[in-house]
């Protein structure tokens, strides 16, 4: 099987500040009834911790692949027992797709119809891991073994979903144990706790790349040339416009771009903030590709441009200028 | 065994009968004859629904007509009527139905008792009524002995009565005016137009020769039975706002005899009835014959002249921070409305009311009978009124946190006439159901308490989800720690707060409409011994899989909830 990489990008991913460093009290009312009591439980912080993304493509098998790896920040208060990653799409499909590659045991199939189908591949040194599809139409990665999460400081990877569909800029969460949650309140009388202690507190709600559903029929074209028929040659999930405001601290944005099925690989160019990163991509013609780039205060631009061939059989080339504005 | 035999009959065609004195009757009738177990007939008459008025009609003999043809003791007596009455009918459902067996369900107007003008009719009801007899000697005096006549052998024969009609009236005079009208009001043909009296009449001779009352003259005729008597009677109108109010209405019954057939020619200087009739004057009806029975009545504003109503039901409101922070941070009470309407024939204007609200105690979910703050349920006005011009008033109800029932109880008066009405609301989530346990054997119900006995009522993704956990928890789990999941406390039936102590203040403060449930740490294996569960195992299967919401507790206990993209279902179904 030929298998064509496409790119390799390493994600920082930001996350936004959690700043529930402090340990958090909470009055038990018991069971039994009596006087309430608290308990004082610590944060299971995880800021820092990122999801780095590998995305290839096997045009042979015109299948996405996309690799995940963990990195757990040395300062994390607690360890990752999971990662879920939104692949919800449009329109139904049969959720089992025996041409993916998969190495898990599904249990249960409660994903909305929607859900974009997905085989699923767990590193085979990560004992007790396991991988699926949620409820909510995302992908899980994740241990239900205590001791089994990934610890601060350390990176766990191997993490693969395949799909054929293109990737796309999705949500994902990174969600930490409550192991040692569990370990102090086990000590205490039954009883309920006010407020409750809600790890989604300090769950990390992140973007990453996967797979996605886009209408492939209204992507932005990137404007600019005429003929009407070059501008597709380049087509965009992200951005959807030449000019993107985005807030201030932005580190780093997604470009998912579509090649044309008629666009010559050798003729592409890239630059961005005028440096040569034509290295970064690898054009396969009616594939997409996502890359990440990371962003400075104030206007960066990115330069796309290929040929491609029209229907009257003429070449021509589309040259598209996205601008990102941090403010 | 009874066999029926139907046989519909029109009496239209009873024009055509002969001569004797039947009255027309436009009704559509069926003779029903059944066959008895020992073989013999039982007969009843069936009358079409649209008649107002009816005869109960028992079981006439079928056989041939007897050798004697007058009653067994000659009596001269003026026929009474059996168990006369007024009644009122509230409801179209109260009316007699004879054909159907039923008697109806009337009120009896007492003398000058008051009838609603929102009844569905007014009526006079009888019992028995007999047919026969001889005619008095002293037409004036019924006691007299049996009048006899020479029978042409030297001898003597008695005179018997040949006709018998009993009248039924319902009139009114109105008492204000001393020149009023006696006017009828009562009774409507079939189609509700002509009103007229009814009368019931009995012949000793119909065409075939057969005892009978005229109604019943086409069965006599044709089966060959002797009618002297029906077992009951009804006839009766709608009251309505044609009929003014107050006092001045009457239910009268009339009797006459007469010794003469229809078909007999009077002599001169003979009365044909007796007592004769007193012809109308220019403000009174005609009098036909003896008032045999009378009772004076009034006409009253309607029952539901004034009415008193909550819309609902109605959702507690749930207080913030009770655990989803994107469907429902908080739980707005809701906003009802109780009215006050006062409309008799018209709105009425003016009328104010009291209102005093009480906790229904051991209602929604709740079998402590402690009472919480009233405020706790709904804040409700203290008085209603006065109505507008259009007989109308209406205030705010607003709920508060506990689901339950309460009673709003209006006091006033209208027109000087106290009425007092009250209104049930219910507050709490609709949708919360509990299925029991089914046989998976993967869950079962625990947390039941003397102040919470139903404490297992949810959404019916809650049910779902626990199942699932469940399932999937022993799926995934050790063999060792494999068994049932202890499913405690869910929602209450309505939901709202769920005072865990029973004392109305919050303690589990995310139990409100079926969203969330807790989990007992321990685990109830096959052979029936308990451990802990596998927390871990429960937390993955909730959070990763199911994609809800897993939250420890104090002493290895668990609360679980659906995902929050359900909660928005559910509460948009609940406050529904």
């Amino acid at each position: 099987m030929r298998h064509l990489a496409i790119v390799v990008s390493l994600l920082l991913l930001t996350a936004p500040a959690i700043t529930a460093q402090e340990s958090t009290k909470h009055t038990v009312y018991p069971l039994a009834g009596g006087a309430t009591f608290e308990v004082e439980l610590p944060p299971l912080t995880l800021t820092g911790s990122t999801l780095a993304t590998n995305v290839t493509y096997d045009p042979a098998r015109q299948v996405y692949r996309y690799e995940y790896t963990i990195n757990s920040a040395a300062t994390n208060r607690a360890s990752i027992r999971a990662v879920q990653i939104d692949i919800s799409g449009r329109v139904a499909r049969p959720q089992t797709d025996p041409a993916l590659n998969e190495n898990v045991t599904r249990v249960g199939a409660d994903q909305p119809a929607t859900t974009i189908p997905v085989g699923i591949t767990v590193p085979t040194t990560a004992s007790f891991w396991s991988g699926g599809v949620g409820a909510g139409g995302r992908v899980f990665f994740s241990t239900n073994r205590d001791g089994a999460g990934v610890l601060p400081g350390a990176s766990l990877g191997g993490f693969v979903i395949e799909s054929k569909l293109p990737p796309g800029v999705r949500n994902a969460e990174i969600r930490p144990s409550t192991e040692v949650w569990r370990t102090i309140l086990r000590t205490h009388p039954e009883g309920e706790l006010d407020p409750p202690a809600d790890s989604r507190d300090y769950s990390l709600k992140i973007t990453t790349v996967a797979p996605s559903d886009p209408d492939l029929s209204q992507l932005f074209n990137g404007g600019g040339q005429s003929p009407a028929e070059v501008n597709p040659f380049l087509r965009y999930v992200a951005p959807t416009d030449t000019r993107t405001k985005l807030p201030a601290g932005t580190s780093s944005t997604w470009v998912v771009v579509a090649f044309g099925t008629t666009t010559d690989p050798a003729s592409f160019t890239a630059t961005f903030n005028g440096v040569d990163v034509r290295s970064r991509f690898t054009p396969v013609p009616g594939a997409l590709q996502a890359v990440q780039f990371e962003l400075q205060p104030g206007s960066n631009k990115l330069q796309l441009s290929i040929e491609g061939v029209t229907s009257s059989g003429r070449t021509a080339r589309d040259t598209d200028t996205l601008t990102f504005l941090v403010q | 065994m009874r066999s029926s035999l139907i046989l519909a009959l029109c009496l239209a065609a009873l024009s055509a009968v002969g001569q004797e004195d039947v009255r027309p009757v436009a009704r559509e009738q069926q003779l029903i004859e059944e066959q008895e177990s020992d073989g013999s007939y039982r007969t009843r008459l069936r009358w079409n629904a649209n008649g107002v008025s009816q005869y109960r009609v028992a079981t006439p003999s079928a056989s041939a007509p007897s050798a004697s043809r007058g009653r067994l003791k000659p009596t001269p007596n003026y026929e009474i009527v059996d168990d006369a009455k007024v009644m009122r009918y509230r409801n179209r459902s109260d009316y007699p139905d004879y054909n159907a067996g039923w008697d109806g369900n009337g009120i009896e107007v007492p003398e000058n008792g008051s009838v609603p003008r929102s009844d569905s009719a007014v009526g006079i009801e009888t019992g028995w009524i007999n047919g026969g007899g001889c005619f008095p000697a002293n037409p004036a005096d019924p006691a007299s002995p049996c009048l006899t006549e020479p029978d042409g052998f030297g001898g003597t024969r008695i005179v018997w009565k040949q006709r018998e009609i009993w009248t039924f009236r319902m009139s009114y005079i109105d008492p204000t005016n001393p020149n009023a009208v006696e006017t009828l009001v009562g009774f409507p043909n079939e189609f509700g137009g002509f009103i007229s009296d009814d009368s019931l009449t009995w012949v000793r001779e119909t065409s075939a020769g057969r005892r009978c009352f005229t109604f019943y003259s086409y069965y006599c005729n044709t089966y060959g039975i002797d009618l002297d008597y029906i077992t009951g009677s009804v006839r009766g109108f709608q009251p309505s706002c044609a009929h003014k109010r107050g006092p001045g209405y009457k239910a009268q019954i009339f009797y006459q005899y007469s010794r003469y057939k229809i078909t007999d020619t009077i002599p001169s200087g003979a009365s044909e009835w007796e007592p004769a009739t007193v012809p109308a004057t220019a403000t009174r009806l005609a009098k036909p014959g003896k008032v045999i029975f009378t009772r004076n009545w009034e006409m009253d504003m309607g029952e539901n002249a004034v009415s008193f109503g909550v819309g609902g039901p109605l959702h507690p409101k749930i207080e913030a921070g009770t655990g989803y922070p994107t469907a429902a941070p908080t739980v707005a009470p809701a906003t009802g409305k109780v009215t006050l309407s006062a409309y008799d024939c018209g709105p009425v204007p003016g009328i104010s009311a009291s209102i005093s609200t009480d906790f229904l105690p051991g209602t929604s979910g709740h079998a402590h009978t402690n009472t919480p703050s009233l405020s706790d349920v709904a804040t409700t006005p203290g008085s209603a009124g006065p109505t507008d011009a259009n007989g109308q008033w209406s205030g705010n109800i607003t709920t508060g946190r506990v689901a339950s029932k309460l009673r709003l109880t209006a006091i006033g008066n209208i027109e000087g006439k106290l009425f007092l009405k009250t209104a049930d609301v219910s507050v709490g989530f609709a949708g919360l159901v509990d299925p029991g346990v089914d046989s998976s054997g993967v869950i079962r119900y625990t947390g039941q308490t003397t102040d919470h006995p139903s404490n297992h009522f949810g959404s019916g993704e809650l049910h779902v989800f626990v199942r699932k956990m469940a399932t999937y928890y022993n799926l995934l789990a050790a063999d060792s720690v494999k068994g049932t999941i202890g499913i405690n406390d869910m929602s209450l039936e309505r939901g709202g707060l769920f005072d865990i102590a029973g004392g109305w203040s919050p303690s589990h403060v995310r139990h409100r409409f079926g969203t969330d449930a807790d989990i007992d740490r321990f685990v109830q294996r096959s052979d029936g011994t308990f451990v802990f569960a596998d927390q871990a195992v429960i937390e993955d299967a909730v959070e990763t899989k199911l994609d809800g919401v897993f939250l420890p507790e104090s002493g290895d206990r668990m609360h679980v909830q659906v995902p929050e993209y359900m909660v928005a279902d559910i509460l948009l179904r609940g406050t529904r």
